[in-house]
This record gives C-alpha cells, structure tokens and sequence, in this order.
C-alpha cells in the first residue's frame, strides 16, 4: 500500500445526537447557517448527487454520493467546480457519525488524493473551520464568524511550517 | 533541552473556538479549568520557560511530566511530554505545542506533537470538550 497520497483525518466529538448532525451535513437549509452560506445538499441515495451551492449562487460542487446510511455513514466524492481550483480527479469524503450518551463523535475522512495534491492543502484548512461552525452551531445555535477565518488560516499555515 | 527550531509537528490537530485567546490560554493553564473539560485531569504549567509542566489523573497521580519549552501568553505554549505510567524507561520523549491564534472574539487553537498519529482521537476528545467548557465559562462570566 503506497504511503504517500496524502489523507485528512479530523475527529470531534458534538453535544447532540448523530441525527441531528447528519441534517446538518446533508440539507442545505443548515448547511447554509455554518458552512459559512454554503447549501450542501448531501441528503440523497448512493448513485444521486451531492451539491454545494456558493453563497454568490454558483455551483462549487455536484459529486456523486457513495454510501449513504442515515445517521451513520455518509461517503461522497469531491471534485471543486469553483475557479482557479487545480485540475486533479475526484478524492472521497468519508463521515463516520458514532453515538454515545445523545452524542456524537464525528469522524471526517478524506482521502484518495493525487500524490502532489493541492486541494490536500486547501481542505486541511478547510474542514476544521467548518467542522468547529457545525459543532458550534448544534451545541449553541450560533455557527462561527468566518470573517477571521482566512487571515487566521494562513497564520496557522506559517506555524506550521 | 529542547530546540524549538528542530520541532516537526507529526500530528497537528486544529479547533476553532468561540472565545478570546486570553480565555483559551486561561483554560489551557489554569489547574482548576482544566479538570472541567480535561475528564477530571489537571493540568499544572509552571508560567515560564525551563518551569515544569503536569498533567495529572483526578485522583493527583502523575501522568505526564515535562518542561515548559516557550511560554508566550497568550500565543504559544510548548512543552515537553513524558508519559508517566508508560512501563520499562517510560515513553520516548515527545513535544506538544498549543497555539493560540485569533485578534477578536473567536481563537483558533492549533494542537501541534511529534508524536506519532494515533494519539489524535486524545486530542480531539480533550479539545472538543475544552472547547464545550469555553462556551459555558464565557457565557457565566457575562462575556
């Protein structure tokens, strides 16, 4: 097995039940409140599509849904449709959504990426923001501020390097 | 002796949290706020470099000892990290680093080790609590 594509792993555990996280991954109305105005509509079979509409109203995505097992595993590919992203195939997004006690510890696995990958870079900064608004949201109501987020990503890039 | 320069995180866990820096940092060295998101552990950092750091079980012993390698409130904690219990000559040395970014309202709280991967779903846990107790504090304190 080839060690070095590249792979995101981020775990985090919500204060609400996996049911509720699941809408909030799938249906657009609650996306569009943390995923800083993007409607992610995840909520169909294997074989339908997942789309992401920007809060500018342009596609960003419309990927196929691999798996899906309401409220427990959800598998879509991911393949940005927005401009000056690079040209590389489709990865996959893989949510493991595990309960205990009426909540939830989410797993978010992306994978499948070219060896040189770009998009790697960009979701790695991504899907933390995102996954602290969702779990924001559902514990408080209230979804994160991403008015800091991209001074904020690229200070943290230069920490780590 | 650590030298920072040589740090190469191997496992980085980041968490955007609703609160100021100054009350992530408050949180990541005040014993007492620790145990109420850390699952009753304490953390113990003696506030400046070269001062000892602990992290002990709720019942006092000790779990993990180290050294405070940068002290820069409320930006960047390092340490080193020494599992305790570990059998034999005790875990290899690692090194942890907290940084703490964000001028307004909300902190990102990068979790940075050269430990092995593996060790993440302890940082998620930890945080995504931390980050639970961050909330309920912030709303107490009229913030």
């Amino acid at each position: 097995m080839s060690t070095s594509k590249p792979k995101f792993v981020y775990v985090t555990y919500i204060a609400a039940p996996p049911e509720r996280v699941w809408d909030a991954l799938t249906k657009a109305d609650i996306s569009e409140k943390y995923w800083f105005g993007y409607r992610v509509a995840a909520d169909g079979k294997a074989g339908d599509f997942m789309t992401a509409t920007s809060p500018a109203g342009k596609l960003a995505h419309r990927d196929p849904i691999v798996e899906s097992d309401p409220p427990r595993r959800l598998v879509y590919g991911w393949k940005p449709l927005y401009k000056d992203v690079p040209d590389e195939r489709p990865s996959r997004v893989t949510f493991e959504l595990k309960p205990f006690k009426g909540q939830t510890r989410l797993t978010v696995i992306h994978d499948e990426f070219d060896e040189d990958s770009k998009i790697f870079g960009m979701i790695s900064k991504g899907w933390p923001a995102v996954l602290s608004s969702l779990k924001s949201f559902l514990e408080t109501g209230r979804a994160l501020d991403p008015s800091w987020n991209e001074e904020e990503q690229k200070r943290g890039a230069e920490a780590d390097a | 002796m650590i030298d920072t320069g040589t740090f190469k995180p191997k496992t980085v866990y980041v968490i955007y949290i609703a609160a100021t820096p100054e009350k992530v940092w408050q949180a990541l060295t005040d014993p007492e706020l620790s145990q109420r998101y850390f699952h009753g552990s304490r953390l113990e950092v003696e506030p400046k470099v070269g001062g000892s750091f602990a992290v002990r079980f709720p019942d006092g012993r000790l779990n993990v000892r180290g050294e405070v390698v940068e002290w820069s409130p409320p930006r960047r904690l390092a340490t080193t990290w020494i599992v305790e219990w570990v059998p034999e000559t005790g875990s290899p040395l690692s090194r942890g680093r907290a940084d703490v970014m964000g001028p307004h309202r909300s902190a990102a709280l990068i979790f940075s080790s050269d430990a092995e991967p593996g060790q993440s779903s302890f940082a998620s846990s930890v945080l995504s609590g931390f980050s639970t107790v961050l909330r309920w504090t912030c709303r107490s304190s009229g913030s």
